[in-house]
C-alpha cells in the first residue's frame, strides 16, 4: 500500500494550506481531490461567457464521479428535506470553492468565541479570539488580503495586513455620506471597506470575482497547491475518498478513495486530514460507517448536525441618481455595525454587503435590456434608457447568523446515489425564530439605507438564498460527548484523525468563514509539525 | 464554430425566390438582389441605435435565426425588402414602426435587438454556445456603459481608476 506521512482528503483552502505548510516543512503529503484539476482560466472563461444565465457556477462542469450542488440553475445533488430549502453551494475541484468565491476576510470578532456566556444563546467556542489571532494575521499574509491596520473592525490585530485597503466605489461613498451620523434600531451607520484576499497591485475590477478572476488578483487555493506540489507535495485529483478505515485501537489506518473510472484504491498515513468542507466531509464520515465498519468520529453522534449557513436577503431598489455600475470588484465595502450587540440575545447579528454590481451580479443588465425592449424601446431612445437604469440598480445583500440545532443536518440518502454509486446528502434544515428576526432586521435596516440615498421601488427578495458559507456539521469542543474534534482538530475518537474547515464551528456569527479556515488550517499544520509529525 | 459563408449562402438562398407584390420590377430585383445580410444589418443598426455592428457577429445571429425558424426568418426578410426597396442598408423608424404592426416580426425584431444588447435571449439556451460567448463579449450593453464586459480586465488597476 502506499504510504505518505500525511494524506490529506480535498484540495480546497483547507487543505491547500495544510499541505503547504507541511510540504515546506519537509513531510510527505498526500492530497486526495474528488474532482478535476483544470486550472486553465481561458478555457474557463469562455465557458462562463457561453453561458446565458450566468452563476457564480458557470464556468466549473459538474462530473458525475464528483457532483456538487449548484445554484444556476439549482439542481437535485442535495435530497432537500426541508422546510427550508439548504441554498449553499461548493466547487469539487483542485482549488476548490476559492474558483468562485468572493474573497472577503473579516475575521471573527471576540465575542463570537463567547455567545453562551455573553448573550446566553449558543454556546462558547473552546478556544478564544487571542488563541487564534496569531493565525489570523498569518492567514492575512499567505492570502494576501487588504485592509486599513489602523481600523481593527472590533477584532484586535497584532500586526498589520500586506496590503492597504482596497478602494471603495463611488456608490460605497455615497451610500456612506448619506448615512453620516444617521442611526437605526439605535445604531449608528458605517461604510467601510471590506478585508479581501484581493491583490490590489493587480486587480483591475473586472467584476468577476464570483464565478472566476481573470487576472490572478483574487486569492485562489491553487496557489498553494501548486506550490506544495513544487515541493514535492501530491496533488491527485479525481480521487474520490470513499471510506476511512480505523483499526482496533482507534487509529486510522488507511483511507480507501474510488477513481473515476471505479476502481478502489487504498493508501497509509502517519496522519489523516479532512479538509473535504462542512458537506463532503461528513458525509464521508457517514460514509465510512455505512460501509459496514464502526461508526467514525462520531461517539457524540454530532456528525452531521449543527448544519448553518449566513442565510441572505437580497434587497434592491432604484437610485434617485445613475451609478458606474457592473464594473469593480462585485463588493467593495460593507455595513458592519450589527454584526456584534446585545441584540444577540433574542436575534441574529447580520453583516451587509453594497453591491457594485447592478441587479445582474454575475453577467451583465440583461433584466433591464430585456425590460426596456419589451417595453418597445429601439435605437439611441434604448441606449440611452439603458445607461440610465443599469446606472440605478442598487442591490444590498445581508447575511444572518444562525444558531446551532442539531436538527439542521446532512445525512446519508437511503435512496439517492451519485455517479459513483456512493449515497447522496440528504438535509435536513430549517431557519429558527433567532434567524428569522434577523433577517426581519436586515430588511429594515436596508431599507433605511435606501430611504437614506433617496431610493426608491424598494423590493426584498422573498426567497432566502445561502450564501456558500457551510458551517458546524463536525463541531469542535472539548467533550467527546458532545463535539467532534478537540481545540487541537484532533477527532476524540482517532488519534491520527483531523478535520479542518468550517465544519469545526461552534458556532457561525457573521464573518465569511474562510480566513478563519485559513488560520486553523496553518496553525494544525503547525501543530502537527511539531507533534505528531516530528 | 459556424461557417459564415454557409450562413450568408443559405439564407441568400431562402429568400431568393420572394418576388414581392407592389413593387416595381426595377426595385424588386435591387432589393431581391440585395444580400441578406446588409438587409439584417441595416435592421439590426435601426434597433439597436448603433452603426458600426460586428458583421461577423450578424452573420452568426442570421445562421441562427433562420435556421431555428426558416419561415419566420424568409418573412421578415421580405417584409423588410418591401419596406425598403430603395435598397439602402438603413431601416429607418418607418420600418420599425411596419414591423410593430406584425406581432410576430415584432417579437422577432425584439429578439434581434437582445441578442445584440446580451449576447442572448431568454430563448438563448439554443443560441449556440460559440456564438453566445462572442455575443456576450461583443454585447451592446457593454457599450451603452462604456466598460468592459464582466470578467474582461479593462487594462488598469481598480485601485487607481476613477468611478
Ligand atoms: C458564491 C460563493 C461566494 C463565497 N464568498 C466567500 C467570501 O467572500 N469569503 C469567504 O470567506 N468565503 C466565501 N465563500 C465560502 C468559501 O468559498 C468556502 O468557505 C471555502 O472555499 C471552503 O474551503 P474548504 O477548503 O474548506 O472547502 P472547498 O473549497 O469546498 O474544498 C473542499 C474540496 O474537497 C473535495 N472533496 C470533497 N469530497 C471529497 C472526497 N470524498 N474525496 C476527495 N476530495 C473531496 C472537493 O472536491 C473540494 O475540492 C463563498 C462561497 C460561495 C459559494
Ligand atoms: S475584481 Fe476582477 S481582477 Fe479584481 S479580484 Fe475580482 S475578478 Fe480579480
Amino acid at each position: 500500500m502506499e504510504q505518505f506521512d500525511v494524506v490529506i482528503v480535498g484540495a480546497g483552502v483547507a487543505g491547500g494550506l495544510t499541505a503547504d505548510a507541511l510540504a515546506q516543512r519537509g513531510h510527505r503529503v498526500l492530497v486526495l481531490e474528488a474532482g478535476p484539476d483544470e486550472q486553465d482560466r481561458d478555457a474557463l472563461r469562455e465557458i462562463y461567457f457561453a453561458t446565458p444565465q450566468k452563476g457564480f457556477d458557470s464556468p466549473y462542469r459538474n462530473p458525475a464521479q464528483a457532483p456538487k450542488p449548484t445554484r444556476t440553475p439549482v439542481n437535485d445533488y442535495y435530497v432537500q428535506k426541508g422546510p427550508a430549502q439548504f441554498g449553499s453551494t461548493y466547487e469539487r475541484r483542485v482549488g476548490g470553492t476559492t474558483w468562485h468565491w468572493h474573497g472577503l476576510t473579516p475575521r471573527l470578532m471576540p465575542a463570537d468565541f463567547r455567545m453562551r456566556s455573553t448573550y446566553g444563546v449558543g454556546l462558547d467556542w473552546p478556544i478564544s479570539y487571542d488563541d487564534l489571532e496569531p493565525w489570523y494575521l498569518a492567514a492575512e499574509h499567505e492570502m494576501g488580503v487588504t485592509g486599513d491596520s489602523a481600523d481593527d473592525h472590533g477584532s484586535p490585530r497584532s500586526g498589520d495586513f500586506p496590503y492597504p485597503a482596497q478602494r471603495q466605489s463611488a456608490l460605497d461613498l455615497a451610500i456612506k455620506a448619506a448615512l453620516r451620523g444617521k442611526r437605526v434600531r439605535d445604531v449608528e451607520l458605517d461604510v467601510t471597506a471590506h478585508r479581501a484576499a484581493r491583490n490590489p497591485e493587480i486587480c483591475q475590477g473586472s467584476g468577476s470575482c464570483m464565478p472566476l478572476c481573470p487576472t490572478g488578483a483574487k486569492y485562489e487555493a491553487v496557489t498553494h497547491l501548486n506550490r506544495a506540489r513544487a515541493m514535492g507535495a501530491v496533488v491527485r485529483p479525481k480521487s474520490v475518498a470513499s471510506r476511512i478505515v480505523v483499526t482496533e485501537n482507534g487509529d486510522v489506518s488507511s483511507i480507501l478513495y474510488k477513481t473515476w473510472d471505479g476502481e478502489e484504491r487504498a493508501v497509509a498515513g502517519k496522519v489523516f486530514v479532512l479538509a473535504a468542507n462542512a458537506m463532503e466531509t461528513p458525509r464521508l464520515l457517514l460514509l465510512s460507517a455505512a460501509a459496514g465498519g464502526p461508526p467514525v468520529a462520531n461517539r457524540s453522534g454530532q456528525v452531521g448536525r449543527n448544519l448553518m449557513d449566513h442565510p441572505l436577503q437580497l434587497s434592491f431598489a432604484v437610485a434617485a441618481d445613475p451609478f458606474t455600475l457592473y464594473t469593480g470588484p462585485q463588493s467593495t465595502s460593507v455595513i458592519k455595525a450589527f454584526r456584534d450587540g446585545p441584540w444577540r440575545r433574542s436575534e441574529a447579528a447580520f453583516r451587509i454587503e453594497i453591491f457594485n454590481t447592478g441587479g445582474g451580479a454575475f453577467g451583465g443588465p440583461d433584466r433591464a435590456v430585456a425590460r426596456l425592449i419589451d417595453q418597445g424601446l429601439t435605437g439611441t431612445a434604448l441606449r440611452a434608457a439603458l445607461a440610465d437604469a443599469a446606472g440605478r440598480e442598487l442591490l444590498l445583500v445581508g447575511e444572518a447568523e444562525q444558531l446551532p440545532d442539531p436538527e439542521n443536518r446532512i445525512v446519508l440518502s437511503a435512496s439517492e446515489r451519485d455517479g459513483l454509486g456512493l449515497p447522496r446528502p440528504e438535509i435536513h434544515y430549517a431557519y429558527d425564530d433567532y434567524t428569522t428576526r434577523g433577517l426581519a432586521a436586515i430588511r429594515e435596516v436596508q431599507g433605511f439605507v435606501f430611504d437614506q440615498m433617496g431610493a426608491s421601488r424598494v423590493f426584498h427578495l422573498p426567497q432566502i438564498l445561502g450564501s456558500g458559507h457551510i458551517m458546524g456539521t463536525t463541531r469542535m469542543g472539548d467533550d467527546p460527548a458532545s463535539s467532534v474534534v478537540n481545540t487541537d482538530l484532533q477527532c476524540h475518537d482517532h488519534p491520527n484523525l483531523f478535520i479542518v474547515g468550517s465544519g469545526v464551528y461552534p458556532t457561525g456569527a457573521t464573518a465569511n468563514p474562510t480566513l478563519t479556515i485559513a488560520a486553523f488550517a496553518l496553525r494544525l499544520a503547525d501543530h502537527l509539525h511539531k507533534g505528531r509529525l516530528r | 464554430m459556424l461557417s459564415r459563408r454557409r450562413v450568408l449562402e443559405g439564407t441568400v438562398a431562402i429568400s431568393a425566390g420572394c418576388v414581392l407584390p407592389g413593387l416595381s420590377a426595377g426595385a424588386t430585383e435591387l432589393a431581391a438582389a440585395r444580400p441578406d445580410r446588409a438587409v439584417f444589418l441595416g435592421l439590426s443598426r435601426a434597433l439597436t441605435g448603433f452603426d458600426d455592428l460586428n458583421e461577423e457577429l450578424a452573420a452568426h445571429f442570421m445562421t441562427y435565426l433562420a435556421e431555428r425558424d426558416p419561415e419566420r426568418w424568409r418573412a421578415l426578410m421580405s417584409r423588410l425588402r418591401t419596406l425598403d426597396a430603395s435598397g439602402d442598408a438603413h431601416a429607418g423608424p418607418a420600418t420599425i414602426k411596419a414591423l410593430e404592426a406584425s406581432e410576430d416580426l415584432w417579437a422577432l425584431a425584439k429578439e434581434i435587438t437582445g441578442l445584440w444588447y446580451s449576447g442572448w435571449t431568454q430563448a438563448g439556451d439554443e443560441v449556440p454556445q460559440a456564438i453566445r460567448a462572442e455575443g456576450y463579449r461583443e454585447a451592446l450593453a457593454w457599450r451603452v456603459l462604456a466598460l468592459t464586459p464582466r470578467g474582461v480586465a479593462p487594462g488598469r488597476l481598480w485601485q487607481q481608476a476613477e468611478d
